[in-house]
């Protein structure tokens, strides 16, 4: 008797359970992935292409997935790695050699006196932060360039540099003190 | 009164016993008392007249963008010209302190802790010291606020207590606004006695501007606020102040009583909220020097060209102030003072506090150069750990929680050091002061803050990157939708041309009848057409739909040059295909051989060798059967090498 | 009435299931790295615990003892706990899905936390009411919650301070947790 009652009761219990995840699984069924908005808050967006994927925004929808590796992201360097492997809860991997730091800010400079108009440059920037149009000079606004270098490779003349950032008083940045406990050792 | 004069004789006398009971003789938080050493300076007179050899005059000496020049090197000027314009926005102009030729246009170390090389003029001083007259073109005292906050920006004037914010954007733009105008007399850092000599010698120019200022902005109540180890300066205004309502009032001796917060809060009991000016809360505050420069700019015109500077330190025997023109290089005001030992060691510009060493010892007095202090390097102890005793937050004059600050400053929990107040810091360097493990405090601050700033403005860029680069795909996105309209658009253009063309000629072509080769050769030549016109309209995108065209007129040409046998291939025959002549045969099938070759040459191109043999079996054997075949093979390998080359970047 | 405030600092403090009972060390230890997170912790398991306090009562008193069923007591509470930090886990997952990804594996972890459990049993033993229970179990978890905020609050601090380097991470984590403990063990004369 005592063993069919604990049958019945467990069965019972068993479809009262099963019937409250079942609704609470409808309850709050997951629309998008929030996950890839996260994650594309912390890419640097310099929309460059670099990981393989036509910019910031796919590459963190192919994290959220679990379709991407954590390490693909080169303009953001081992931190932007190993905040992106904190929010995926995922074991951090190691970048590429020369990709460990993130990069200084560089922008691409147009040599306008090689430029021959081509626009092949203003195609290629994810960002739209070159001007001109056929045959007439191009060049970068320079505030508005993420680095992404994709201009570089495009230009059939060569004409784009990408350079650092020059220091002045407007960024110039006051040094680190050394850190007490390294002094001491 | 009495009461208070007891309470301070009786603090007096238990200092010796317990010296922070000196902090009970005021009333904002914390501060310290250094070793004040402002005797130094004062035992020699007042210089002036010092010319040196060259004067080099950055141009931007304020906080705000950089003035623009407006001389040649080679130029000739004469004192109080202008030689830079102020640009657009917070910025004020830079005149030539004596006459002189510009003999250079470069970039110079700055007086600034970063040690950069900033665009500055160079004046070589003829001796002359030739003056215009009235170049600030100055008719009469300016009569309202805006007239006077022209002549101010005109004069190139900007606060020279340190902070160097230009003084025409720091006034309100009506009157009634300011209920308290705080003339900052209280000089507090040690060595510097600039202040001090100015009051001394110049305190009727001194109050002659703040009275002025105070009648143009009616404010009530007009305060002066003078530290105690100044009697002599308090004597003098306090004598210039009679038949006026200005208030001369000794304030402690501690350091920061010069700082805006701190005199604020002794002489008017306003604390200035976080984040706010103190404009906000009405009250201004203008350093005498500040106010001795507006004078000689409403009295006589003069623009801000000299300014009192205190040349002192330990490594001098005639420590001095003088009253020196801008640009004066450091160096040469310290060898006047006869450096003792030699001058082998890095000056500080302002005081032992909050003063820097410069990264060369021949940069110039500028606007706010208050001091330049030559003080021979000490055996540095290095710092060590914090011992958490909570000096430095007892020393705190904002009431911040410098050790808690520099904890996450270590750590580069920056955010959290924001939270705690981080910007409110006025990096006066007490908590360095007083800190028993010799901790840099305030560099770990200033490191931070830099920091913070670069976060936001990162932060500021990869939002607007985003931004853009969403605006460009939603762009790419409408301009293909639109030319898919277009070319839809045409190919049912097309179709009802090739349909009508059908109908009259004959009406059951769907079933592969029998048709005219001329008429097929027609139909591949529009088609052909078409696509040449949609290739030149549409370069990138539409090529390959164009090459889909090509490739169906192909078939259609081929099928109608059954009977030849093997196309001879000629180049070069381009405009052909779009005339209609008798060898329509022969021009379909040289069609045909084209397409064979630029399948080769794309099937080369690519990366895939594998595509190619099956290209050159096509081309040798040909009969109907396989010469389909291999055209659609050949559209298909140049679609491929179309793909690639466009997706290579 | 008293009873119940009893119930809620005997239990929040002077019985405290982390530092005093060393119930639910795992997540204690492991999601005690930021505030933010620990907080979010003691939240999720506050919900859970109270609600299957309640749920093991009712279990225990209305199905089990009618039909003399005691022995199965543990798998039903297992089975009521499970069913109550899947839902949990769902609505964490919904409302903050960031919260979902730091709590990782410790959230459904909460099925076996022995604190959890442990209530369920301990109730049982100290023959709760209804009402007592609910008490009992809100008790745990904010005694819980509360030595989680403060060990993360120390941690946090911990971090950014100059530990010696043998004792970085996980040893200085245990000496902190041992030395809360010690500074529980001091509300031990609060009661009785």
């Amino acid at each position: 008797m005592s063993i069919v009652a604990g049958l019945l009761i467990f069965f019972a219990l068993a479809v009262v359970f099963g019937l409250l995840l079942g609704y609470a699984a409808v309850r709050f069924k997951i629309e998008g992935n929030p996950l890839a908005e996260l994650i594309d808050k912390k890419l640097p967006q310099t929309q460059c292409g670099q990981c393989g994927y036509p910019g910031c925004k796919p590459y963190a929808e192919a994290l959220a997935k679990g379709e991407a590796e954590v390490n693909l992201c080169i303009p953001g360097g081992e931190p932007t790695m190993l905040e992106i492997a904190e929010i995926l809860q995922v074991e951090p991997k190691p970048m590429d050699a020369e990709a460990t730091a993130p990069k200084p800010r560089m922008v691409a400079v147009i040599d306008e006196d090689i430029c021959i108009g081509c626009v092949l440059c203003i195609k290629a920037c994810p960002v739209d932060a070159i001007v001109g149009t056929t045959k007439m000079m191009h060049t970068v606004i320079e505030k508005e360039c993420t680095g992404c270098e994709l201009c570089v490779p495009v230009c059939p003349v060569d004409c784009i540099d990408m350079v650092i950032e020059k220091t002045s008083l407007k960024n110039w940045k006051w040094p680190e003190p050394t850190v007490a406990a390294e002094t001491q050792k | 009164m009495s009461t208070n004069s007891l309470r301070n004789r009786l603090i007096k006398l238990i200092a010796p016993l317990y010296p922070m009971a000196k902090r009970w003789l005021y009333h904002f938080h914390g501060g310290v008392f250094p070793q004040y050493n402002k005797s130094l300076s004062l035992r020699q007179p007042l210089r002036s007249g010092f010319m040196p050899k060259q004067l080099i005059l950055p141009l931007q000496q304020h906080m705000g963008i950089p003035a623009v020049p407006c001389v040649q090197i080679g130029d000739r000027v004469k004192k109080y010209q202008l030689i830079a314009q102020a640009d657009k926005g917070l910025s004020v102009p830079v005149h030539a302190p004596t006459s002189g030729t510009i003999i250079a246009l470069d970039q110079r170390v700055l007086p600034h802790a970063s040690g950069l090389a900033e665009p500055c003029i160079v004046i070589a001083p003829d001796g002359k010291d030739d003056a215009l007259t009235n170049p600030l073109n100055l008719q009469q005292p300016p009569q309202t606020i805006a007239e006077f906050k022209q002549l101010l920006l005109n004069a190139g004037i900007v606060g020279m207590g340190g902070a160097g914010f230009p003084t025409f954007a720091k006034l309100p733009n009506q009157p009634g606004l300011v209920q308290h105008l705080i003339i900052n007399g209280a000089e507090c850092e040690p060595f510097i006695t600039c202040d001090d000599v100015l009051m001394q010698t110049h305190a009727d120019d001194i109050i002659r501007a703040a009275l002025f200022i105070a009648d143009l902005f009616a404010i009530p109540h007009v305060v002066c606020g003078i530290e105690t180890n100044k009697p002599e300066a308090i004597k003098a205004m306090r004598q210039a102040c009679q038949g006026s309502n200005i208030e001369v009032v000794e304030v402690a001796t501690v350091y920061p009583m010069g700082g805006q917060k701190q005199l604020t809060q002794e002489l008017v009991n306003i604390e200035i909220p976080t984040q706010k000016h103190s404009v906000d809360v009405g009250v201004v505050m203008m350093n005498v020097a500040t106010l001795r420069a507006i004078t000689q700019a409403i009295d006589l015109g003069q623009p801000l060209v000299s300014r009192f500077v205190t040349v002192s330190g330990m490594g001098l025997t005639q420590p001095f102030n003088i009253d020196a023109l801008l640009g004066t290089p450091f160096n040469e005001l310290v060898e006047l003072a006869q450096p003792q030992p030699k001058l082998d060691y890095p000056l500080l510009m302002g005081g032992p506090m909050m003063g820097f060493a410069v990264a060369q010892n021949d940069v110039p007095v500028i606007k706010t150069t208050n001091c330049v202090l030559a003080n021979p390097p000490q055996e540095m102890q290095d710092p060590m750990a914090c011992i958490r005793c909570g000096e430095c937050a007892e020393a705190c004059p904002i009431n911040l929680l410098p050790q808690q600050l520099y904890w996450h400053a270590k750590a580069h929990e920056f955010e959290k050091a924001e939270q705690l107040n981080l910007f409110d810091c006025i990096e006066c360097g007490c908590c360095s002061f007083v800190c028993p493990s010799r901790i840099p405090l305030v560099q770990y601050y200033r490191h931070a803050k830099a920091e913070v700033r670069e976060l936001k403005a990162q932060a500021a860029l990869t939002e607007q990157a985003k931004q853009r680069h969403d605006a460009r795909i939603a762009r790419l996105e409408r301009e293909k939708q639109e030319r898919e309209a277009k070319m839809a658009a045409k190919k049912a253009a097309v179709k009802q041309q090739a349909e009508d063309a059908e109908n009259t000629v004959k009406p059951n072509n769907e079933d592969n009848a029998p048709m005219s080769a001329r008429d097929k050769a027609i139909q591949a030549a529009k088609a052909r057409q078409q696509a040449i016109k949609t290739q030149a309209e549409q370069p990138v995108v539409d090529k390959r739909q164009a090459a889909m065209e090509a490739a169906k007129a192909r078939i259609a040409a081929k099928k109608a040059a059954e009977t030849t046998t093997e196309p001879t291939t000629r180049p070069g025959a381009e405009q052909t295909t779009t005339e209609l002549t008798v060898e329509d045969k022969r021009k379909a099938a040289m069609e045909a051989a084209k397409a064979r070759a630029a399948a080769k040459k794309a099937t080369e191109t690519t990366s895939e060798p594998t595509t190619r043999p099956d290209a050159e079996q096509t081309t040798t054997e040909l009969t109907v059967e396989d010469k389909r075949k291999a055209a659609m093979e050949a559209a298909k390998a140049r679609a491929a090498a179309k793909k690639q080359q466009d997706s290579s970047p | 009435m008293t009873e119940y405030v009893i119930i809620l600092i005997s239990t929040v403090l002077v019985n405290n299931f982390v530092l005093v009972k060393f119930l639910g060390l795992c997540p204690f230890m492991g999601v005690s790295k930021k505030t933010d997170t620990a907080l979010g912790m003691g939240l999720a398991t506050t919900f859970v615990l109270t609600l299957s306090s309640v749920m093991s009562y009712l279990l225990y008193t209305y199905l089990l003892v009618p039909f003399e069923l005691e022995y199965l007591k543990t798998i039903g509470f297992i089975l009521s706990i499970a069913a109550v930090v899947g839902f949990t886990e769902m609505a964490i997952h919904k409302t903050s899905p960031a919260l979902y990804q730091v709590l990782g594996i410790y959230l459904p972890l909460i099925t076996t936390n022995c604190a959890v459990l442990g209530v369920a049993l301990l109730n049982i033993g100290e023959d709760h009411n209804f009402i007592e229970s609910a008490f009992y179990g809100f008790g745990a978890a904010v005694g819980f919650t509360l030595a989680m905020v403060l060990f993360s609050s120390i941690r946090e601090r911990v971090d950014a301070g100059d530990v010696p380097a043998p004792f970085k991470g996980a040893p200085i984590a245990l000496i902190t947790a041992g030395l809360m403990s010690l500074a529980f063990m001091g509300f031990g004369g609060l009661v009785q």
